[in-house]
């Protein structure tokens, strides 16, 4: 079997297995037609490939749009938590004090509501939540914002004095994902309702 | 209101018209309106869903093959065929030499 072809099987056999139950007799039907091809498995599988994709962007671009937003959420979060919780109770000097002494409890524990919302969300994805979530959003799509503002590189997570929420950048990683991996699975635990 | 059928739903409508009561898959289909798979299938779906067509499960000539979805157009595409034909000239004359 030719490269292409073992490529168009693979798209085909994605195709069946990841479309949404209404859309699964179809997704066979279109398997079926690509098995009575004689010739141009690849241009079918990719077109099919690509329905199969815009039917799971409509199911899922929400929660992907709330991935996305992870990073600037917990960027924001921060800088607007002073002038809405604590303005009046705590001068704004000792609230960045707090801050800088808690940063790392307060970095961890900061995505903790989000993941909770995205594990209620999508209780079938606490998997892809942590990943995403943690993984992709949170630290890579914060370190390309740290970077944007800050300067720097990626390279910086393994320098020798490395640190990430005050520990070693490996430990600082594993413990959000905890966090994450807690969040998103009492979220999908909970039972108030969600109207998707 | 149902939304105004797109030229090429009204090509495929077309396709399945011009097999009249035989039933056509969608690699036939494909290639009579020189539709790709990925546009294909999404108009198949969406006339379906408005009632548009017929579509069933049919045993393969050869046997050890498996059934494949077959369609073909009903009362209804008919009728949204001819409302469309009236607003586009070049359906309506194609319907003149049929």
């Amino acid at each position: 079997m030719t490269i292409s072809r073992t490529v168009a099987r693979w798209m085909m056999e994605a195709v069946v297995r990841h479309s949404p139950p209404a859309r699964h007799e179809w997704a066979v039907a279109m398997q079926r037609e690509y098995d009575a091809l004689d010739r141009g498995h690849l241009a079918w599988a990719a077109g099919c490939f690509t329905a199969a994709a815009r039917w799971a962007l409509r199911r899922e671009w929400l929660y992907l749009l709330l991935i996305c937003l992870v990073p600037v959420i917990i960027e924001v979060v921060p800088r607007i938590e002073f002038d809405f919780l604590w303005y009046g109770l705590v001068s704004r000097s000792a609230f960045i004090a707090f801050e800088h002494n808690y940063a790392a409890v307060i970095g961890i524990l900061t995505p903790l509501p989000l993941a909770i919302l995205l594990g209620r969300y999508r209780p079938d994805r606490v998997g892809t939540t942590i990943i995403l979530g943690c993984l992709l959003a949170q630290h890579v799509g914060g370190t390309l914002m740290v970077m944007r503002e800050l300067g720097g590189s990626f390279l910086s997570w393994w320098a020798p004095n490395a640190t990430l929420y005050m520990m070693p950048p490996l430990a600082g990683l594993l413990t959000s994902m905890c966090v994450w991996y807690i969040g998103a699975s009492l979220g999908a635990r909970m039972r108030w309702p969600v109207h998707r | 209101m149902s939304r105004r059928l797109s030229s090429q739903s009204l090509l495929l409508l077309q396709a399945l018209a011009d097999g009249g009561s035989h039933w056509q898959y969608g690699l036939e289909l494909a290639r009579m309106t020189g539709l790709k798979s990925g546009t294909l299938y999404p108009i198949l779906i969406r006339l379906a869903e408005r009632d548009l067509l017929e579509s069933c499960w049919l045993e393969p000539e050869r046997s050890g093959r498996p059934p494949r979805h077959a369609y073909r157009i009903n009362a209804a595409g008919r009728s949204a065929l001819r409302e469309a034909s009236r607003g586009s000239p070049s359906l309506a004359l194609k319907g003149a030499f049929q």
